[in-house]
């Protein structure tokens, strides 16, 4: 065969597993309620104090849920986007910096670590969505 | 030249390749998804042969935790560029941007496959694959950035290190 060819069949593979990829993605997506849902909101924060917001929100994912929230006043975070989403680094003034001390805000939802960032993470009724500082 | 002569320079070299990798990252650090290591890999393992450049890419792993922190993409960077060496010296040699463009291609749309295998190891099956499929929007990016960056510079940056000599 000859190499420009295979030079083609390759381009072609490649594109094959990005579309691959891509139908992967979306068929995996979690589905986002919509509609109004009843969910808290909780930060932990470096001393383990807990504060909680409950919320009745149409937020379909995290981010938002934290911007709404943030609205309120009482609530407040800052991030940026890095290769894997939103990243959150500082909520209600307190700065996680994992290339100073190895801390970091964790997300957990229903008690368990996510397995999203902020702003993939879906929203649902009645769960229980918690900001921790950890090291 | 002599032996030591030769070994001198090739640290100079492998030193030289670091640095450049290092500026490069933090060249483009705030585009997400979008950088040169792919290429410089590559380009440098051509001309360099894989030694050398399997010797800068540690080097680079190292610099990046020092400057960031031991993180568990740290694991991740000891293994993956040694790998795009590994695919570099497995593509056959050619002058043609495409061929290396697609290898740099594929290696960005795996890229998020690669790192899951540390995952895999740490957390399991079930974590490696939904961390894989969280990151596939970003390795898609990655991907296509990679094929460009690779089809634009790889002739430029080729003929500039044409003039070193190896």
């Amino acid at each position: 065969m000859k190499n420009t060819a295979k030079k083609w069949i390759a381009l072609a593979l490649v594109l094959v597993l990005a579309l691959g990829m891509f139908f992967i993605w979306r068929n995996n997506q979690p589905a986002a309620q919509e509609g109004s849902k009843e969910v808290t909101l909780e930060v932990v924060d470096s001393k383990g104090e807990t504060k909680t917001y409950s919320v009745k929100t149409d937020a379909e994912y995290l981010s938002q849920l934290m911007d709404e929230v943030q609205k309120s006043g009482d609530f407040s975070y800052e991030g940026s986007v890095g290769d894997y989403g939103l990243f959150i680094e500082t909520v209600n003034g307190e700065t996680a910096d994992y290339s100073v001390d190895q801390s970091y805000w964790a997300i957990y939802v229903n008690g368990d670590m996510g397995q999203y960032g902020a702003d993939t993470q879906p929203v649902e009724d009645g769960g229980v969505y918690r900001l921790a500082y950890e090291k | 030249m002599t032996e030591q002569g030769r070994v001198l320079r090739q640290i100079t070299y492998t030193a030289a390749m670091t640095a450049i990798m290092e500026a490069a990252k933090f060249s483009l650090n705030s585009i997400a998804n979008v950088e040169l290591i792919t290429l410089l890999v590559i380009v440098f393992t051509r001309r360099f042969g894989w030694k050398m450049t399997l010797a800068a890419s540690l080097l680079f792993a190292v610099l990046e935790c020092m400057w960031w922190g031991i993180a568990t993409w740290s694991a991740v960077y000891f293994y993956i560029w040694p790998l795009l060496i590994l695919f570099t010296v497995l593509v056959p040699s050619s002058q043609d941007p495409l061929v290396y463009s697609i290898l740099a291609g594929a290696f960005g749309l795996l890229f998020g496959a690669f790192c899951s295998l540390f995952t895999l190891v740490t957390a399991g099956w079930n974590a490696a694959v939904a961390w894989w499929i969280a990151g596939i929007p970003y390795d898609l990016v990655h991907g296509v950035s990679n094929f460009v960056i690779c089809l634009l510079l790889f002739k430029p940056l080729q003929k500039a290190l044409s003039y070193i000599h190896a």
